[in-house]
This record gives structure tokens, C-alpha cells and sequence, in this order.
């Protein structure tokens, strides 16, 4: 049995009212989802707030699921739509509270990353990642960390594969232009 | 194609068979270039690297439990909230009435008009006739305000003035030819003639 046959037999055991097939789910799935989102967002609060709005969609959502597709595509469609609402919504509060740029060390809750050599290496990169724009910042992300085809990259951010292939491209030379700065 | 975008398409696996082979007998030849592309293979090596990055298991144990207490909590009606919402609201469907109620009134402007007159003294009237130059509904108003006896005495009035100004151009025939010749006073009578004045 693959994933997405085991995924949708899940689901459809959650949708007749077995709570315990939701939960396997979510802790199948609650890592990618945080990781996505803290690599869009940059802050552990931030991306433990999607998290939770993730799940809280799964589970008041998964009876409008269309089973001719992966599940982890539909809920990682939620998380790049509830990363990148909630990056305009910052923006917006930043704009109207006028607050200045927050530093990029608050970081917070570092202890969930236990391997301190991997985490300064993390938290370089994500400054890193910090300073793409959104769309750059959201392509590579998915290219590189989620190792997703241009293909359901489209399908999940709605744009053409040529618009990503750009974006990508500049991504990835300002990613390494940063490095080498490093 | 500039060495970047060869080199992303490279990594990418994009270029075509004949490109790929041209990119790698540059690749040999080129120390610069072979530096450029380790320069983009470390980038990957990095997030490679960093995708295997677990998280606290304590952390990812406690997601679900929040998640759960969450969805147990019934949903608190804020009153504060509320109150903000209906104060908004009512701030709104204020505005909106002082904005549209000059667009729905059905105030008759004649009667508006009527009001002014009536709260007129006798001397403003007289002063807003004489400003007046046939506005014939203001003045009928205006007349109808006031009595027949003041109306006459009023037309009176106007006749005398108009009277005084006429007399004021009242100029004779001799101190018109005053310093002209008898050729120009014939010519100047010949014309007045021609235009059957």
C-alpha cells in the first residue's frame, strides 16, 4: 500500500468519525508543515501558529478533500496560502503601527533544534532566506528544501512554470551571493 | 547565456545533451567556471544538509495536545469585541445619514424661499427687489409678501428715479451741435435719415 492510499484511507476513517486516524496524520504531517513554515516566516512562534491553523483546516476541511490527489499536496497548499497571509498581514501591521524592521535575532523557543552546530547553521541560512523576496524566498524553499517539481509547485502557488524557473534562478544567485558574503 | 543561468541550468538538469556536453568540456578548460559551480553546489549542499533537521521531540509531542485543547474550547463570545463591532457600526449608519440626507430631502425649496421672505423687514425687502432683475418667482413672492399700498409705493418710487434719470438725459438740439460745422451737422442729419431713425 502506498502513502496516498494509506493518506486516503485515513482520511476517509477520520470523515466516519475516528478521531485517532486524524492524529496519526497530523503527527505524520506536523513537521513538514512547521518546517515550510518557518522557512517562509523565519520565527518559531509564527510557524508554530500555522502549524496549529493547519490542522485546525484539516480537520474542519478534509470532508471538502478531493481524493484524486495526494493529501500532502492539499495540505501543503494550506500552509504556503496561510504562510504567505500571514507575511502580508506582518507587513500590513508593520505599515500601519509604523514599527521598524524587527531584529532578526528573535528567534525564540531554539531549543527545538537539539544539534547546536546544525542549528547555527540553520539560523544563518534562514537569515539568509529571510532576505529573498517572498516569491524568490517561496521557490526555493519549495525547490530545494522540499525538493518539489515546477509541475505541483504551480499547481500549489497558481503561478506559471516560467515565472518560477525566473524567480528560482534569482533566487539561488542572491542565495549564493549571500554565502559567499557569509 | 550568461554563466549563471548556464550553471543553474546545469544543476537543474535543463540544458540540452549537446549544451550539457559544450558546458562540461568548458567546465574542464575553465578554473573560474569550475569555481562558479561549486559556489552553486554548495548553496545545495547547505539546504541539503539542513533538510534533515529534526526537531525537538518534546516540541513536536506537544503540538497535538494544544491542538486538541484548542478545539475543546467552545468558542467565547467576546464582549469587547462585540461592543467595538456595534460601535463601528453605529458610527457608519450615523455617516451615512448626515451624508444622504441632503440627496432624500423633500423639503420644497419654494417653501424655503417663502420662509426667507416672510422673515425679511420691510427695508431688506425693498433692497432685495432692487437687486432683484426679473427673477419672476422671487418676485412674485416677494410681492405676494408684501401689501398693495407698499407695492405702489414702491413702483412710485421707481417711476420717480426713472424720471430723474431721464430728465438727467434730457439734452437739447443746440448744445448737441455745439462746435460742429454746418457741413458736419448736415452730413450727421443726411445719415440720421439714411437709417430712417
Amino acid at each position: 500500500m502506498n502513502v496516498k492510499t494509506d493518506d486516503h484511507l485515513l482520511v476517509r476513517d477520520f470523515l466516519s468519525g475516528n478521531e485517532q486516524s486524524f492524529n496519526i496524520l497530523a503527527r505524520k504531517y506536523q513537521e513538514r508543515i512547521y518546517w515550510h513554515a518557518r522557512r517562509m516566516l523565519g520565527d518559531h512562534d509564527d510557524a508554530h501558529d500555522i502549524v496549529q491553523q493547519v490542522l485546525l483546516v484539516m480537520h474542519s476541511k478534509l470532508n471538502t478533500f478531493n481524493f484524486s490527489s495526494a493529501l500532502y499536496t492539499w495540505i501543503y497548499k494550506i500552509t504556503a496560502t496561510r504562510s504567505l497571509n500571514l507575511i502580508k498581514k506582518k507587513k500590513l501591521k508593520k505599515i500601519f503601527t509604523f514599527s521598524p524592521d524587527e531584529a532578526v535575532d528573535s528567534y525564540g523557543y531554539e531549543n527545538i533544534i537539539e544539534d547546536i552546530e546544525a542549528k547555527e547553521r540553520f539560523l544563518r541560512m534562514e537569515k539568509h532566506l529571510n532576505s529573498l523576496p517572498i516569491k524568490q524566498r517561496q521557490v526555493f524553499v519549495m525547490r530545494n528544501y522540499d525538493d518539489l517539481p515546477y509541475e505541483e509547485i504551480s499547481n500549489i502557488t497558481g503561478k506559471s512554470i516560467g515565472a518560477l524557473k525566473a524567480n528560482y534562478f534569482h533566487a539561488i544567485r542572491k542565495m549564493k551571493e549571500l554565502m559567499e558574503k557569509k | 547565456m550568461m554563466t549563471d543561468e548556464r550553471i543553474i541550468k546545469y544543476l537543474e538538469n535543463e540544458l540540452s545533451p549537446e549544451e550539457r556536453n559544450s558546458f562540461e568540456v568548458d567546465l574542464n578548460n575553465s578554473a573560474d567556471l569550475r569555481e562558479d559551480l561549486n559556489k552553486y553546489l554548495r548553496v545545495k549542499e547547505e539546504t541539503g544538509n539542513l533538510k534533515e533537521l529534526k526537531l525537538n521531540s518534546l516540541y513536536l509531542d506537544s503540538i497535538l495536545p494544544e491542538f486538541r485543547k484548542k478545539l475543546d474550547i467552545p468558542k467565547t463570545v467576546s464582549v469587547k469585541r462585540n461592543l467595538g463591532y456595534a460601535f463601528g457600526i453605529m458610527l457608519i449608519f450615523i455617516l451615512s445619514i448626515s451624508i444622504f440626507k441632503n440627496f432624500f430631502s423633500t423639503e420644497n425649496p419654494a417653501i424655503v424661499l417663502q420662509e426667507f421672505t416672510q422673515s425679511l423687514n420691510e427695508n431688506q425687502k425693498i433692497e432685495l427687489l432692487e437687486d432683484l432683475n426679473g427673477d419672476a418667482e422671487v418676485y412674485k413672492l416677494l410681492s405676494e409678501n408684501i401689501s398693495d399700498n407698499e407695492l405702489t409705493n414702491l413702483l412710485t418710487t421707481e417711476i420717480e428715479i426713472n424720471n430723474e434719470v431721464a430728465e438727467a438725459y434730457d439734452i437739447s438740439f443746440n448744445e448737441l451741435i455745439v462746435g460742429l460745422s454746418q457741413q458736419k451737422i448736415d452730413e450727421i442729419y443726411t445719415e440720421i435719415l439714411n437709417r430712417k431713425f
